[in-house]
């Protein structure tokens, strides 16, 4: 059992007050999410990853299609009790502390006084709020509200992960702990799908990712999967005494601090040039797949889709 | 039921904080001053002056409070986005709409209570004697307001506070006058079977908030009539659980967008 499946989900809601008309958020998209594993949905504003999200967590209804959070419903209470849920820019009751907040979330998961003091009191220090937290939460700052929000998905200690650009807001040092604690969760084998338009930090936390791009999913897979099957060639890095001898070979190379960085684009060739180098007992310093980033990864389907649109209509 | 619980509270602290509610304290603390002063140039009828205007002052005061919190509770929920980390949780959304209504009627049933502890001390500084029909007259006017909570929290499932509030607003003022529009049958002009028909359905439909004032009675210490008190209690408890499951029924479909 999957602990997400979605299954060729579409939805479009109206908007407009006096001229009704229908936008159409989603497209047929189809994605699963294994127990475990961490999952990234890419895309642009408008792209339908928040209304993926919102769907997930029951805020909105799908328009076609299937959804299921461990085999069950989205509405269902035993699906709910197993996620936490981060919005994009979360807002919470001004009035209350974020003590009397995670009380409030807490008590809705009908968790146990004990259980619930020494779950408040973890997550607070998690979130270094500790020294806030009979502060109001009406005098936070956007990161500070951003960890708030970490604290309320976590209060249950959910089985999924669900968050929505859980980066935005945050400096980098904000940016940094929230990273870390992603990155525990997913050592202790929680499944996470979150949003980012951070790629460098997708690229760093996720097994996985979706690329949507205007209410479809254009790609999907493994980070390697997706970027080392786009290698533009490969590395060597050997040390800069070996200029003279990769000159000598009638190859180029650029350099690299106190290294040279000569790139090959068939495999063989590589190959070759290091079983040499390793001959004439020059120090290899590297050897990789040239790889495209996550970014360069999403501009070009993008930029596909969108040449294909103009060529449709 | 727990659940139910923790919305209530949450709602209740929401409320408790609102500035308002004090000023609203102070309000007829004013009004019970005047009543006293105003009483004082009768003739033994300083009680009921004290009686008249405290509890008047408590009827429109908690109805206004009902309307002013009531219309927007959910709305500003779903405005301020506050919405977004509830329905995940596993809550049901009757769960939520109850839990909100019992938090606001606990919120004004605490301020009412303050108010009639004020009204009390003021009968008592004027000498006036306190009947049992006293806080049974307080309990109506708690019945009032709860009816009216609940017609805000109908409305404001589907319309802005400004539209909620005015619907709730005429609402109160024509429930206060259903007497008034049965007697038309009375005269002459109802003679018309269409319009004898329309006055009826109107007086049966709409919620009958005349019934539930017994300020009068209370005023001038009459006794009530048999089985008054249970009706009206039923009556204000059945029109109550109908509006919160429409409300629900709304609010079951709603897409937070």
């Amino acid at each position: 059992m999957n602990a997400i499946e979605i299954k060729d989900l579409r939805k479009s809601y109206p908007t407009g007050h006096i001229i009704r008309k229908r936008i159409t958020a989603l497209r047929g998209i189809s994605f699963s999410v294994k127990k475990g594993e961490t999952f990234g949905l890419l895309g642009h504003n408008g792209a339908g990853k928040t209304t993926t999200f919102k769907i997930l967590t029951g805020l909105i209804f799908p328009g076609g299609g299937e959804v299921k959070i461990l085999d069950k419903s989205p509405d269902d209470l035993e699906a709910k009790n197993s996620i936490g849920f981060l919005p994009e820019n979360p807002y919470f009751y001004t009035y209350l502390t974020p003590v009397e907040l995670l009380q409030f979330y807490g008590g809705l998961f009908n968790i146990e006084r004990k259980k619930l003091h020494d779950r408040i009191e973890y997550l607070l220090d998690l979130l270094s709020l500790t020294k806030w937290k009979d502060t109001r939460i009406g005098k936070f700052s956007k990161g500070m509200l951003q960890r708030v929000g970490m604290a309320q998905a976590l209060i249950n200690d959910p089985e999924i992960l669900i968050l929505d650009e859980p980066m935005t807001g945050l400096d980098p040092v904000g940016r940094k702990e929230l990273k870390n604690i992603i990155l525990s969760l997913k050592e202790k084998g929680k499944t996470i799908i979150f949003s980012s338009h951070i790629l460098s930090d997708v690229e760093m936390i996720c097994d996985r990712v979706a690329i949507l791009i205007r209410g479809r999913i254009v790609e999907t897979g493994s980070i390697e999967e997706l970027l080392v099957k786009r290698s533009t060639g490969y590395e060597i890095e050997l040390t800069a005494n070996a200029k003279e001898w990769v000159k000598n070979k009638g190859l180029e190379y650029s350099p690299s601090g106190s290294s040279i960085i000569v790139t090959l684009k068939d495999f063989g060739e590589a190959q070759k040039l290091l079983k040499e180098a390793v001959n004439e007992q020059l120090e290899i310093l590297s050897f990789i797949p040239r790889r495209v980033m996550l970014e360069d990864l999403f501009m070009e389907e993008y930029r596909k889709y969108e040449k294909d649109i103009r060529g449709g209509s | 039921m727990k659940k139910i619980y923790v919305v209530a509270v949450n709602t209740y602290r929401e409320a408790i904080r609102n500035r308002i509610l004090y000023t609203v304290l102070f309000f007829l603390l004013i009004l019970l001053g005047i009543s006293t002063i105003l009483g004082s140039f009768t003739m033994g009828e300083t009680r009921r002056f004290v009686i008249d205007f405290g509890f008047s002052g408590i009827e429109l005061l908690g109805v206004a409070m009902a309307i002013i919190i009531g219309t927007g509770m959910i709305y500003n929920e779903i405005q301020r986005k506050t919405i977004f980390t509830v329905i995940p949780k596993p809550v049901k959304r009757w769960q939520f709409i109850l839990g909100k209504f019992l938090g606001l009627s606990l919120t004004l049933f605490v301020q009412e209570v303050l108010m009639l502890v004020f009204v009390v001390i003021f009968i008592v500084i004027v000498k006036g004697k306190i009947t049992s029909l006293l806080f049974v007259g307080a309990f109506f006017i708690f019945m009032e307001i709860s009816l009216t909570i609940a017609i805000s929290i109908f409305f404001s499932t589907f319309s802005s506070p400004i539209l909620s509030g005015l619907f709730t607003t005429t609402l109160y003022l024509i429930g206060n006058s259903l007497e008034e529009l049965k007697s038309l049958l009375t005269m002459k002009m109802a003679s018309s079977p269409v319009l004898k028909f329309t006055i009826l359905f109107f007086y049966n439909i709409l919620p009958n908030f005349h019934n539930l004032n017994i300020k009068n009675e209370v005023v001038h210490n009459l006794t009530l009539p048999e089985g008054y008190v249970i009706n009206s209690i039923f009556y204000a408890v059945a029109y109550i659980l109908f509006l919160l499951t429409i409300s629900t029924l709304i609010f079951e479909k709603k897409e937070f967008y």
